[in-house]
């Protein structure tokens, strides 16, 4: 009996120190994606606002759009993602943005995550 | 020629018989229907020597002027006189040979005795006048005229209301003379005027009583001595119970009334523009005299308007000199106006006792207003062996004392005793020298428990209140901001009992010598401190963090720092005292950049020790030296430890003094660096060193400051040689593909120890053109190419941006999870195409911002 408390006791602690360590890791791991999604999105963005010719993005709210699109296509993980467009010059190229994406750990606790891009273009 | 005799003798006998001579001339039977009518002094003399009932009235009308030859004396009966068919009059002869008038003897008109009565001007008898008339104008030459009417002991004259005296006269000074003499009673409801005597202008009364009533008018009448009016002495009574005493004249005390040895009681009634040639200028009350003012129903006579040429322009009581001054004086209610003094006491003067008589004196319920006085005392006078009734201190309450003005000291009272103010209003009060409102002689104690000292002005100090004795107060006493209390020498507030002020200065003081330590407000009673005394909401302790306690004393005029402090933290005073103190600044110093949590400067107040602060300052690389407050920034200066006293009354600043951390090691923590040719980006030295630390052992937190000191490019050429302050983006560019090595330098504070690392800085080609494309923040603002548009014509726009938060974007677009697993699958239809449908689905969650 003593022994079969033992073996439970060293589960359950077992159990909180894996799931610690993946609440971790999954936030290292999300910073990580939505620092390089929303870079190679507003880097996206800029340089095709500023080709030759497009159609994509004629107005600040189509490179809004733009750039909301081409960051879902980037986001692999799950969770809501919020955008907060700062500025945006289509004509010059700049995208101001903030992106701040919100998910839930193994353990059910809520958190987010933020990151600020600005690009510009020249 | 018989017959001519004959004629002759029946004409004589018939004109005597006309003239009433011979023959009962008056008519009636002496009722009240049925008067006796008379019209000459043969037939009320002849009426007065009529057998009659002691108890019954006998009634007489007057139908013709009267004039008395000689002394008529009623000694038994009671007789009620009044003028009948028109104004008629009773008046002392004009013949100079009559013996009423005698030279060398001049005698009374009327004497009424044992137990008589006589009613003059009876009110229900007829509607007109009967004038009793002295006809002193003709009595020239100094001829010597007695007085008109003698009411002796246990008689009784009544002045009614349709009678009038007028121009009675007495010159001879004796005991027993006056124009109307009393020893047993005179009512007076009538008018009696333009009268002159000595010792009383119209009437003296020596162990009788005088009632003075409602409709009585006594006025015009002249003393050669005291009382203009009325002169009252020696076991006597004087009651005013209403009427009017004006415009009457003394040579001596008492314009209006002089009373001593008796009892004055003034209930009612004006006393008004009347004139004494010393004191009292309406009444004069003293020699052991009781004298009382008003009723303590509140009602109260009017004494205004008098003028005293010596003290107590309205009211000289407890009067006298060479010892038998002294009384006792009761104000129970009235006004006390615009009277004046060429001396002091406008309104009331209360004199000195006696070895036979105290001075004692109450005063509730009065308003003394617009007095004045050319010397002190605009309103009350109070010598200083005067004396409370019940108390060895006066009371005063219920009382206002407004507008009196005194061209010398007290504007509104001058106390020379101990008085109690309760309930007692002070205000508007000027004076022309000092104390305004009151001034309190050195022999003075004022006890203020309830009342208010506000709006009085004093040309020279204390407007409020000139305090040269002892002033005491409690309950709900207030000396109103607008009033100074001017504390001469080491005189003090003495506060006696709990004050009740919620907020507001209890009193604003004036002190000649603004000293520290100079004490002004004591705090003795039971259960008090100076400390509770001088704050409302607060504690001695508060004030070394806050210098606008709301405090219920001020000091005018304090120095720079100079405050009121309590004494509980003194040194050498005890605790109940409220003091000018002052403030000192303890300064402390960091002694150095980058220095965290230096104390913040604190107080210390006049004679309190303080601590120095225990808080201990840190700075990156060094230590606090063990006693590490000095006086001096090298140190050199007094050494003062942490938590030590300070007791010295002067500001002081100390410095940190700092002792350098030893170093185990120091190491420069730099990754190369990497940028694509055509990036645009200014490879200043806040760029270049963006990633690089510095890292020591152990971890001082000091802020160790790096430079480049040398830049090589890949062929191994120093591009710096011998050049000190290095701009790097002078040497380095993303121009072409380069790889610099850049060599880093930094060193401890002292220079003792350092550091060097050599880092590489790459820039490297760029096939896909991308390099048009860079990413900015607010930071890194000073790393865009000074040549880009965004530096030169974008710039602010860009700045702008970057100094926004959130919560000022242009668009916000929120995608769930579902969301964007739409539109990824939307794009991957497309083959990641761009299309109308991916834009629309995504327009969806898109909202305009701010």
């Amino acid at each position: 009996m003593k022994q079969f408390i033992i073996i439970i006791g060293i589960v359950v602690i077992a159990m909180i120190t894996s799931l610690t360590l993946l609440s971790q890791e999954s936030l290292a791991d999300r910073q990580d994606e939505l620092n390089r999604a929303t870079s190679a999105a507003a880097k996206q963005t800029v340089k095709t606002s500023q080709l030759q010719k497009q159609r994509d993005i004629t107005s600040n709210e189509k490179m809004a759009i733009y750039f909301a699109a081409t960051l879902s296509s980037n986001i692999k993980s799950d969770g809501k993602i919020n955008i907060k467009i700062i500025s945006a010059d289509y004509k010059e190229g700049l995208i101001d943005v903030i992106v701040t994406e919100t998910f839930q750990y193994p353990n059910g606790k809520t958190a987010k995550i933020k990151v600020r891009k600005c690009a510009i273009y020249g | 020629m018989q017959d001519k005799i004959k004629y002759m003798l029946l004409f004589a006998i018939l004109a005597i018989c006309f003239k009433g001579e011979i023959v009962d001339a008056y008519t009636g039977k002496g009722t009240a229907d049925n008067p006796y009518v008379v019209s000459s002094e043969s037939d009320i003399a002849k009426v007065f020597e009529l057998d009659k009932k002691e108890s019954q009235w006998t009634y007489i009308a007057v139908d013709d002027v009267i004039a008395f030859t000689k002394t008529h004396v009623v000694d038994f009966g009671k007789y009620r006189i009044y003028a009948i068919g028109n104004n008629q009059t009773i008046r002392r002869s004009k013949k100079m040979t009559a013996t009423v008038n005698s030279e060398s003897n001049p005698k009374f008109c009327l004497k009424v005795r044992d137990g008589a009565a006589v009613v003059f001007g009876y009110s229900a008898g007829s509607n007109y006048k009967l004038v009793i008339d002295g006809v002193k104008g003709e009595f020239r030459d100094q001829r010597e005229c007695n007085g008109w009417m003698h009411v002796e002991s246990y008689s009784e004259i009544v002045i009614d209301t349709n009678c009038i005296v007028k121009d009675a006269m007495n010159t001879v000074v004796d005991d027993e003379s006056a124009p109307i003499r009393v020893s047993g009673t005179l009512t007076v409801n009538g008018e009696i005027k333009n009268c002159n005597g000595i010792n009383g202008g119209a009437i003296k009364t020596k162990g009788g009583s005088v009632y003075i009533n409602a409709t009585a008018n006594i006025h015009d009448c002249e003393s050669q001595t005291e009382g203009g009016a009325i002169f009252s002495e020696t076991g006597s009574l004087l009651r005013i119970s209403g009427g009017t005493i004006r415009d009457c004249e003394s040579v001596e005390e008492g314009g209006a009334i002089c009373s001593v040895y008796s009892r004055l009681e003034i209930l009612s009634g004006n006393i008004i523009g009347n004139q004494a040639g010393t004191t009292g200028g309406g009444v004069f009350s003293g020699k052991q005299d009781v004298l009382i003012i008003g009723a303590r129903n509140k009602t109260g006579p009017n004494i205004n308007k008098n003028f005293a040429h010596g003290s107590g322009g309205g009211v000289r009581c407890n009067g006298g000199y060479g010892g038998v001054s002294g009384g006792l004086s009761n104000f129970y209610s009235g006004n006390i106006c615009e009277n004046s003094t060429a001396t002091h006491g406008g309104g009331i003067s209360c004199g000195e006792e006696s070895r036979l008589s105290k001075s004692q004196i109450n005063i509730e319920g009065m308003n003394i207003s617009n007095n004045y006085a050319y010397s002190s005392g605009g309103g009350i006078w109070m010598d200083s062996t005067a004396k409370g009734i019940l108390h060895d201190y006066i009371g005063i309450s219920n009382t206002t004392i407004a507008n009196n003005i005194s061209q010398s000291y007290g504007g509104g009272i001058l106390v020379n005793s101990s008085v109690v103010l309760n309930n007692v209003n002070i205000k508007s009060n000027v004076s022309k020298a000092s104390g305004g409102g009151m001034f309190i002689n050195q022999s003075g104690r004022v006890k203020i428990s309830n009342g208010v000292v506000e709006g009085n002005t004093g040309t020279n100090l204390g407007s409020g209140i000139y305090l040269k004795g002892k002033l005491e107060i409690e309950n709900d006493a207030v000396i109103n901001s607008n009033n100074k209390v001017f504390l001469e020498g080491n005189t003090y507030i003495d506060v006696v009992g709990k004050l009740n002020a919620k907020s507001g200065y209890v009193a604003c003081i004036q002190v000649a010598a603004r000293t520290n330590g100079r004490k002004v407000v004591r705090a003795n009673y039971v259960g008090t401190s100076g400390e509770k005394e001088l704050y409302y909401n607060a504690s001695a302790e508060d004030e070394y963090f806050n210098d606008n306690l709301e405090k219920r004393y001020k000091v005018e005029s304090l120095g720079n720092n100079q405050c009121l402090r309590p004494t509980e933290k003194v040194e050498g005073i005890e605790a109940k005292w409220i003091i000018i103190s002052q403030k000192y600044k303890i300064e402390y110093k960091g002694n150095a950049d980058g220095v965290k949590n230096v104390p913040d400067a604190s107080v210390k107040f006049w004679n309190e020790n303080i601590k120095i602060s225990t808080q201990e300052p840190s700075r990156p690389g060094y230590m606090i030296a063990e006693k590490h407050w000095n006086t001096k920034n090298n140190g050199s200066g007094v050494v003062y430890k942490p938590g030590s006293l300070y007791a010295e009354n002067k500001d002081i600043t100390l410095y940190a003094i700092w002792e350098i951390i030893e170093l185990e090691s120091l190491k420069i923590m730099a990754a190369d660096r990497f940028y694509v040719v055509n990036q645009k980006i200014t490879l200043a030295e806040a760029e270049i060193l963006k990633y690089v630390k510095v890292e020591d052992e152990p971890q001082t937190g000091y802020p160790y400051k790096l430079r480049i000191v040398s830049i090589r490019n890949s062929k191994g050429v120093i591009l710096t040689n011998g050049v000190k302050n290095i701009v790097s983006e002078k040497y380095m560019n993303t121009r072409k593909v380069e790889h610099y090595k850049v060599v880093l330098y930094t060193e401890d504070a002292i220079g003792k120890r350092f550091a060097k690392k050599t880092m590489n800085v790459y820039i490297m080609d760029n096939p896909n053109n991308e390099a048009n494309i860079r990413f900015v923040s607010k930071e890194y603002f000073n790393t865009v190419s000074p040549s880009s548009k965004w530096f030169r014509q974008l710039k602010k726009e860009l700045k702008e941006s970057l100094n926004k938060d959130d919560k000022n974007f242009i668009y916000e677009i929120d995608l769930s999870e579902i969301n964007i697993k739409k539109v990824n699958k939307l794009l991957k239809n497309d083959r990641y195409k761009f299309t109308s449908q991916v834009r629309n689905y995504i327009k969806e969650h898109l909202k305009g911002g701010q």
